[in-house]
């Protein structure tokens, strides 16, 4: 059996706050869409500005996406990813 | 001014004017762009946040309305996802209401009474089965405790049956007694679950059956059955002490013959011929009570016998008889001194009960008895004779025991008229029941088949006797002496053979000497021999003609029923007196069917 290979994009917004951060991930989901949507690629947003965490969530998840957040040290990282398997996009 | 400052000032108003547009611009830009944002629920920028050339370089119009896209995209497949949701919803909606709708239908047309109850024992749900056995309405039952709609004297074992299934300790078989509307009790019998949720009995699930109409039929048969096998012990016995008789009475008869004018030797004679009589009564009672009792049936109007026999039976009585007779009643098979028999017994026993006077109804109607009816007998058409009395009525621990043979509560009964009734109907096809309330009175229902025939008139006098030659043939010499004897008296030439092999032989030798018989009396059973059965049939292929009469004192045999199907002409049942073998004999020869019926 072969698993997949999802290809990770990574976006570093750390220093940045929103709406600027908003901006940027807006636009690296907008040039990703048809890898994002298939599942063929995934993308990791990585900020540091508390407030951009659900801002940026709620933008992925209204235009179809899973959004999942951990928090390292220093930071949030967002996994944006296709949302096929829970039955949307 | 010189024209460099004039051109200077002039550049300074329009840069100034280009930065003014320019603002308006990005002003512009940043609001649409906000109001996407907020359409996709983003919170808008300040200017504060975002420097207007940084801003220009995000492409934000672009960047927003790409995303605003992706957000309808989205909105849309939602949207085409959850139509087909309700969508699949509906249909599964439907289909659940089908099933339901399927499911209440068996349950409400079930023929079976079925009932939920809860844990407290209210009724929570019936059937329409149950409504209609009990011809009640839901709302007499819903909301009330099983309890308190069970006949009385049955609450008890009702709680108990109730909580043995809640308790989990019985599953299956239950016994239900019901008080109809009318107060009537309807027994249903089946199986009582119990629903259980975390080990919790929730509520009992009962499916019933009336099974009131088996249970009375179950317990007809039974009698019946009991009543069959008393019936063949005293048919053997009466069918031995019947041919006794046939030869002490006949020596009686011969003796008479023999003894005129000596008026102290006839006087013994008839008193012993009395007690003969008397207990050849006895033995045809046994025997009618018996299988020998078959009865010699004629399409027969009912209504004379009734009167006929009720009218004769009260003579002298202070008990008055009313009549509801049906106008046009059928005429029914039966063997009319057998049914008046009946009647008579009856009408005696309700005239007993009634010391004091009183009135005893009698009712006759056509019915049909079907299939589910309680009265076990077969399917069709039949009259009821309803006899009815007020007197002093049976007791309940009496009632079931009427019909028993040598029950009885009177000091100087037999015990047989009620049994002998009850033989009677049996063997006309039909059946007697009995209903009473004890001080109220008593009712007797007969049931007698309608005939298919119509009624016959009656026979022709018998033709001048001539001086003839008999055969008689029975194994019992006693028998054949008697006949002898009687055919003597009454003037025929009689002879005698022990069976049906010397009959033939002797009836054959007569013809060829030119004196042939002109009637052959044959008995219907030679033990170890050819018997009358056999005999007739070989003595029509010697002679078509001949005159055959079967004589049997245990007419259980269907030939003493119908003698003219298996070819006979005649029926005498023994023990018989010199008169009715002089009858029969008659009018065998003058051609018509004789029977002297037992």
């Amino acid at each position: 059996m072969t698993t997949p290979t999802v290809r990770m994009e990574e976006l570093d917004l750390r220093g940045q706050v929103c709406p600027a951060a908003l901006m940027r991930a807006l636009k690296k989901m907008n040039d990703l869409q048809g890898e994002l949507v298939s599942g063929a690629a995934a993308l990791r947003v990585l900020t540091d500005n508390r407030d951009s965490v659900p801002t940026i969530s709620e933008a992925a998840r209204n235009m179809g996406y899973a959004v999942a957040v951990d928090r390292e040290e220093a930071h949030y990282v967002l996994l944006v990813g296709s949302a096929a398997d829970r039955g949307g996009r | 001014m010189t024209p460099l400052v004039e051109e200077t000032e002039r550049l300074r108003r329009e840069n100034l004017r280009l930065a003014e547009e320019r603002a308006a611009f990005i002003r512009y830009i940043r609001e649409k762009v906000n109001e996407l944002l907020v359409m996709m629920r983003c919170p808008a920028m300040n200017a504060d946040a975002l420097g207007d050339m940084e801003l220009i370089g995000y492409d934000p119009i672009g960047t927003v309305a790409a995303s605003f896209s992706q957000v309808l995209d989205n909105l849309k497949e939602t949207n085409d996802r959850l139509m087909q949701e309700v969508s699949e919803r509906a249909l599964a909606e439907t289909a659940l209401k089908e099933s339901e709708d399927r499911l209440r239908d068996f349950i409400e047309n079930a023929v079976e009474m079925i009932l939920s109850v809860a844990p407290d024992g209210r009724i929570e749900y019936v059937n329409r089965s149950v409504l209609s056995t009990l011809s009640l309405a839901t709302g007499d039952l819903i909301g009330r405790s099983l309890c308190s709609v069970v006949a009385p004297g049955s609450e008890k074992g009702c709680r108990k049956a109730i909580r043995q299934v809640m308790d989990g300790r019985k599953t299956g078989r239950i016994e239900v007694e019901f008080a109809d509307k009318r107060g009537y009790r309807i027994l249903a019998e089946g199986n009582a679950t119990g629903r259980f949720v975390d080990d919790r009995c929730v509520s009992i699930r009962m499916i019933l059956q009336d099974v009131t109409a088996r249970k009375k039929y179950e317990e007809e048969l039974q009698k019946a059955e009991k009543l069959e096998s008393i019936g063949v012990l005293a048919g053997g016995i009466a069918h031995d002490f019947n041919n006794l008789l046939t030869g002490i009475l006949g020596n009686i008869s011969v003796a008479r013959v023999r003894t005129p004018g000596e008026a102290d030797v006839q006087q013994n004679l008839s008193k012993a011929e009395e007690a003969c009589l008397r207990a050849r009564d006895l033995t045809q009672q046994l025997l009618i009570f018996s299988k020998g009792g078959a009865p010699v049936r004629k399409a027969t109007s009912i209504a004379g016998i009734l009167r006929e026999s009720v009218e004769f039976s009260l003579r002298g009585s202070n008990v008055r008889a009313e009549f509801h007779l049906q106008d046009d009643l059928p005429p029914v098979d039966i063997d009319e001194g057998q049914i008046s028999q009946v009647l008579d017994n009856l009408v005696i026993n309700a005239d007993q009960a009634m010391p004091n006077g009183g009135i005893l109804r009698i009712e006759a109607r056509a019915t049909e008895v079907g299939q589910g009816d309680t009265v076990p007998i077969r399917a069709g058409r039949y009259v009821c004779v309803a006899v009815s009395d007020t007197g002093i009525g049976i007791s309940k621990e009496a009632l079931p025991r009427v019909f028993d043979p040598f029950y009885t509560t009177k000091e100087k009964g037999s015990g047989l008229g009620l049994t002998t009734a009850y033989s009677i109907l049996r063997h006309h096809e039909g059946v007697i029941t009995v209903d009473s309330t004890l001080g109220k009175g008593t009712v007797f229902h007969l049931y007698l088949p309608v005939s298919k025939r119509a009624v016959a008139g009656r026979m022709k006098p018998a033709a001048e006797t001539e001086q003839r030659r008999v055969l008689v043939m029975d194994d019992e010499p006693m028998v054949r002496e008697v006949a002898v004897e009687f055919l003597g008296c009454l003037g025929y030439e009689g002879e005698a053979v022990e069976s049906g092999e010397a009959a033939l032989a002797a009836y054959r030798s007569a013809r060829e000497s030119g004196r042939p018989y002109s009637a052959v009396i044959m008995d219907l059973t030679i033990p170890g021999g050819m018997g009358g059965k056999e005999a007739v049939l070989r003595l029509r292929d010697l002679d078509p003609g001949v005159r055959a009469i079967v004589s049997s004192g245990y007419s259980n045999d269907p030939v003493m029923a119908d003698p003219g199907k298996f070819g006979f002409r005649g029926v005498i049942a023994k023990p018989y007196r010199i008169r009715e073998l002089g009858e029969v004999i008659d009018q065998v020869l003058s051609g018509g069917d004789g029977a002297v019926p037992a």
